[in-house]
């Protein structure tokens, strides 16, 4: 992998922000969106540019002020009235908090500088605040670095034991090393397989490490747009309010997996049950809810069928099969399918009809020949989802016609025939190539990039996992963390 | 008059080993080969301003080119809130170029076109490219916004994403740049200076505080960039754009002009599209605006975007259906060389398009209240030609403003090939518009045939 520095998405930061004051502070959304690389927020292409400097700005203002107001004395941890040795005592504790690091010399006499003009006519408290702002908003805090002692390009580094430290800790749960594992850095333990392998499977067992892997999953199957998608008011009244509930769903039941499936992604496609409240569990038409309410007799299971994806995955007002194709093409089988334009077609929607079934509408892709080539896989997939409607809700006709879900496409060399989505989630539960997908679509996220060729190393690593966890998605995780592709990094050019 | 201690900042520049490309005003750059001679600024020796502006659903074709003698007011025009003096004071007929077979080649050549071809307009690339957008290519990477307290002012209406399908302003290495959705922000971000009272008090505090917890971040900044690979000098240098941008902003630059009225928060309960907000979409389009043409006035900034958004659930035209994307852009049926078309879906696309082009008019309007519109190179630009074919090929392009004596204005350009054939690529009108600044390029964007990226397009010149 290449040496680099990657700022941290705005969830990151927000949690990074929650460490260093010893508070939550829900700063994350007043950012500008983090730029999506393959749909993953975690990623090198994240940047600062004035927004995103300005908006830290304010906030580290905003927060470095509560902070100080609040709780200046569980940030200090010595007495003020000792305003000398104790500001030099401030810097460091602060300091090695948001850098994740020990301070050196300048960078201590540098934030010390920011603590004398801050106290200057509001004594120890504004010089507190002034180097608290300085932390929040400064560079070393805002980016993960994976340089090593640096060298020349070509050159293969090892990362220091801090930034093993780091890269560990935002790798397995997306927020800031914890005095543990900073001591460990200290001890110079890190470099040890053993010691990462200890530290990840502590980190993974804390409760708030679910965050990391729910939004991996929101992200994965581009749900969370569902914020910004709207629908027809008059088709979908109620979908205003149902759309918080389905969210709910999808990231409820990302913990089940989480906790109780190892993150596999067999039991994200064909888990038989739903994370449901009462809202959700009326849509789906089910008589119990709670986090593991049965969907035996309903043909819903997993993720694919779950509202907010379907919803997602659709136009405002009618269904889309090549949405729902679509992804499980890119994100559940790693196919890419080219743009239309990529190929010289022009695309032109097929007409909106109320006589004709969603269906008999796309019909026309199959066709014109140059579209066919594609669209004859993907529209197939899609149809195989045409039981819900725009918002996921289950429905039998289409404009007043019966629907046919029935598919018979060519997957991965093979003639397959489906009777309906959920047929079709059970193929892909239980084939080797969604697995890999999947584990590859798991390592854009935990380690934000998507070099095709690293993501092929990655994979291999996780060959080596005992059977019995083939499936745990967390297993391959400390194989990675494990590795030497988790601590060496290449100089590019 | 400015009070910006321009010498102080550019030793601070210095101090940061900062490297710019900046070519102060008043030092004309070299003229490119065969052409007229150009400087940094208007040809009145005024600073030049440059808006990008992104328009959706492509357009009715039928109704916005100009009928004979460069009318825009024939019944139904999608260009007639230029030539409207009942609405908007004064026409901005000879303040016009529509420009017609504009294509968006580097895009379609990549795969980037359709509700891709934002990312294409101002970069002249695919989503392949590096390259930042001319906005941000002029104002940062040339240096052309260090005088004025914001480098860039970059505005949208209901989507803050940073998607290519919704963003025309790129930073250097091609990732978008934010968008401000919110008038208030919008407001507080560039005219917080001229608050009174108590803010205007708290401002002081963390103005004086500011200086010092800036030279810490612009340190550790620093340390942080030496032991960075060439790799990741671009996202160095963007972060270190960011905080001069800061820098300049405490170092108490203030432009003497009146503030404008802050927004009233009871006009917009939502600003996104589709949390509710899209009702109030007119009035925060309306703000924003107003805004920006007075942060332009104003000389807080000298380059800016907005990305405008649509008609879809704001009830502004009772007649047009809610989903103004699936059922009005989507039904656009072209007339072509064998086939009559269908005229009703001219109209209700020439609605979308003509109520975009009234917010550009409100725009040349408020510019032209503030003094500057003479001094200003607006773009207009849509992704799409024909949005039912989701072609980015004859995308609706115009130049407005005076754009400083650089172009002959008040024309309708045809560039249209034969019939069916390729059209003009966006990047001679984007290299036009940089040598217009003064910067002596023959060529902006990327794409693998050079005869896309190259070229200005002289007709612009008259």
């Amino acid at each position: 992998m290449p040496a680099r520095l990657r700022r941290l998405t705005n969830a990151e930061y927000e949690r990074t922000v929650a460490a260093v004051v010893g508070a939550d502070e829900h700063v994350a959304d007043r950012l500008p969106p983090d730029v999506r690389h393959e749909g993953y927020t975690p990623n090198s292409e994240q940047a600062v540019p004035s927004a995103w400097a300005t908006g830290i700005d304010a906030i580290a203002r905003e927060v470095a002020h509560r902070a100080v107001a609040e709780r200046l004395d569980t940030l200090v941890p010595c007495a003020p009235s000792h305003a000398e040795t104790c500001a030099g005592e401030l810097v460091e504790t602060l300091g090695r908090r948001a850098w994740r690091r020990p301070l050196d010399p300048a960078e201590r006499a540098s934030l010390l500088g920011a603590f004398r003009d801050g106290s200057a006519g509001r004594g120890f408290a504004g010089g507190a605040e002034a180097v608290l702002i300085a932390l929040l908003e400064s560079p070393s805090l805002v980016y993960l670095t994976e340089l090593g002692a640096g060298g020349a390009p070509g050159a293969l580094v090892t990362l220091t034991h801090y930034e093993i430290a780091s890269l560990l800790s935002y790798t397995v749960r997306g927020g800031p090393p914890d005095d543990s594992l900073l001591r460990a850095a200290a001890a110079g333990t890190l470099l040890l397989p053993d010691v990462r392998e200890e530290h990840a499977r502590r980190l993974l067992a804390l409760s708030d490490t679910r965050q990391h892997f729910r939004r991996f999953v929101l992200e994965w199957l581009e749900v969370d747009s569902l914020a910004r998608t709207a629908k027809s008011d008059d088709l979908f009244p109620e979908y205003g309010e149902t759309r918080e509930h389905m969210l709910d769903e999808t990231t409820a039941f990302a913990d089940e997996v989480m906790v109780f499936a190892g993150g596999s992604v067999r039991a994200l496609l064909d888990a038989r049950f739903a994370s449901v409240d009462p809202t959700m569990a009326r849509f789906y038409g089910l008589k119990t809810w709670g986090a593991r309410a049965s969907l035996a007799r309903t043909r819903r299971a997993g993720v694919l069928q779950q509202a907010s994806f379907l919803a997602a995955h659709a136009h405002e007002d009618v269904t889309s099969p090549v949405k729902r194709g679509d992804f499980v093409l890119r994100k559940l089988l790693c196919t890419r399918i080219p743009r239309p334009s990529e190929v010289g077609i022009e695309t032109v929607f097929p007409p909106p009809s109320r006589a004709k079934t969603t269906r008999e509408r796309f019909v026309s892709h199959s066709e014109n020949p140059a579209c066919n080539s594609c669209h004859e896989t993907l529209d197939a997939l899609g149809y195989t989802f045409e039981s819900f409607d725009a918002t996921g809700a289950e429905r039998t006709t289409d404009n007043g016609k019966p629907i046919d879900m029935r598919a018979r496409v060519d997957l991965a060399g093979q003639w397959l025939s489906f009777g309906d989505s959920l047929d079709l989630a059970e193929w892909l539960a239980g084939n080797p190539e969604v697995s890999d997908c999947y584990l590859r679509q798991a390592f854009r996220y935990f380690t934000g990039q998507s070099d095709p060729r690293i993501e092929s190393e990655l994979v291999a690593l996780t060959r080596d996992v005992p059977r019995s966890f083939s499936d745990n998605l967390f297993e391959g995780l400390i194989a990675y963390v494990r590795s030497d592709l988790f601590v060496k990094r290449e100089v590019r050019p | 008059m400015s009070r910006f201690d321009r010498r102080r900042f550019l030793t601070a520049l210095g101090a940061a080993g900062l490297t710019l490309g900046a070519r102060p005003e008043g030092h004309s750059g070299s003229a490119a080969a065969g052409s007229a001679s150009m400087g940094s600024g208007s040809r009145s020796g005024r600073p030049l301003r440059f808006v990008g502006v992104y328009t959706p659903h492509g357009r009715a074709h039928e109704l916005w080119q100009p009928h004979e003698g460069f009318d825009l007011r024939f019944v139904e025009s999608t260009l007639s809130p230029f030539d409207d003096i009942a609405t908007f004071g004064k026409t901005f007929r000879d303040r016009l170029i529509a420009l017609d077979g504009i294509d968006l080649s580097a895009g379609i050549a990549a795969g980037t076109s359709g509700h891709d071809g934002p990312r294409v307009i101002l970069t002249g690339s695919g989503a392949d490219g590096r390259n930042a957008s001319i906005d941000q290519y002029l104002a940062v990477e040339r240096g052309l916004g260090t005088e004025t307290p914001h480098t860039s002012v970059v505005l949208g209406i209901g989507n803050a994403e940073p998607e290519i399908g919704s963003s025309i302003s790129y930073g250097p290495g091609g990732t978008p740049i934010p968008k401000c959705i919110d008038p208030a922000k919008t407001f507080g971000d560039l005219f917080a200076a001229s608050l009174t009272g108590a803010r205007r008090e708290e401002v002081e505090r963390q103005r004086q505080m500011g200086k010092s917890i800036l030279d810490v971040v612009t340190a550790d900044l620093k340390r942080l960039s030496s032991r960075a690979p060439q790799s990741e000098k671009t996202k160095m240098d963007q972060h270190q754009a960011a905080l001069r941008d800061i820098e300049k902003r405490l170092s108490g630059v203030e432009r003497a002009c009146p503030p404008p009225v802050q927004p009233d928060r009871t006009q917009f309960a939502h600003v996104g599209a589709y949390d509710g907000g899209a009702r109030f979409l007119d009035a925060v389009t309306d703000l924003q605006i107003d805004l920006l043409a007075r942060a332009l006035s104003c000389d807080l900034t000298r380059f800016a975007s907005i990305f405008l958004g649509d008609l879809s659930r704001t009830h502004l035209f009772p007649d047009l259906p809610d989903d103004v994307h699936s059922d009005v852009a989507h039904r656009y049926d072209a007339r072509e060389e064998r086939r009559p078309g269908t005229p009703a879906t001219w109209s209700k696309l020439a609605i979308q398009n003509r109520y975009s082009y009234s917010k550009v008019a409100r725009l040349l309007a408020r510019l032209d209240e503030g003094g500057v519109l003479d001094d200003t190179i607006v773009y207009v630009c849509g992704d799409m030609g024909d949005p039912a074919r989701h072609s980015s090929r004859s995308v609706p392009a115009l130049i407005a403003g005076g754009c400083g004596g650089h172009f002959k204005m008040g024309r309708y350009l045809d560039l249209r090939r034969d019939k069916g054939g390729d059209g003009v690529p966006n990047n001679r009108v984007l290299v036009s518009i940089c040598q217009a600044f003064g910067i002596d390029i023959q060529r902006y964007g990327h794409a693998a045939d050079p005869h896309i990226v190259t070229g200005r397009l002289e007709a612009l010149e008259g």
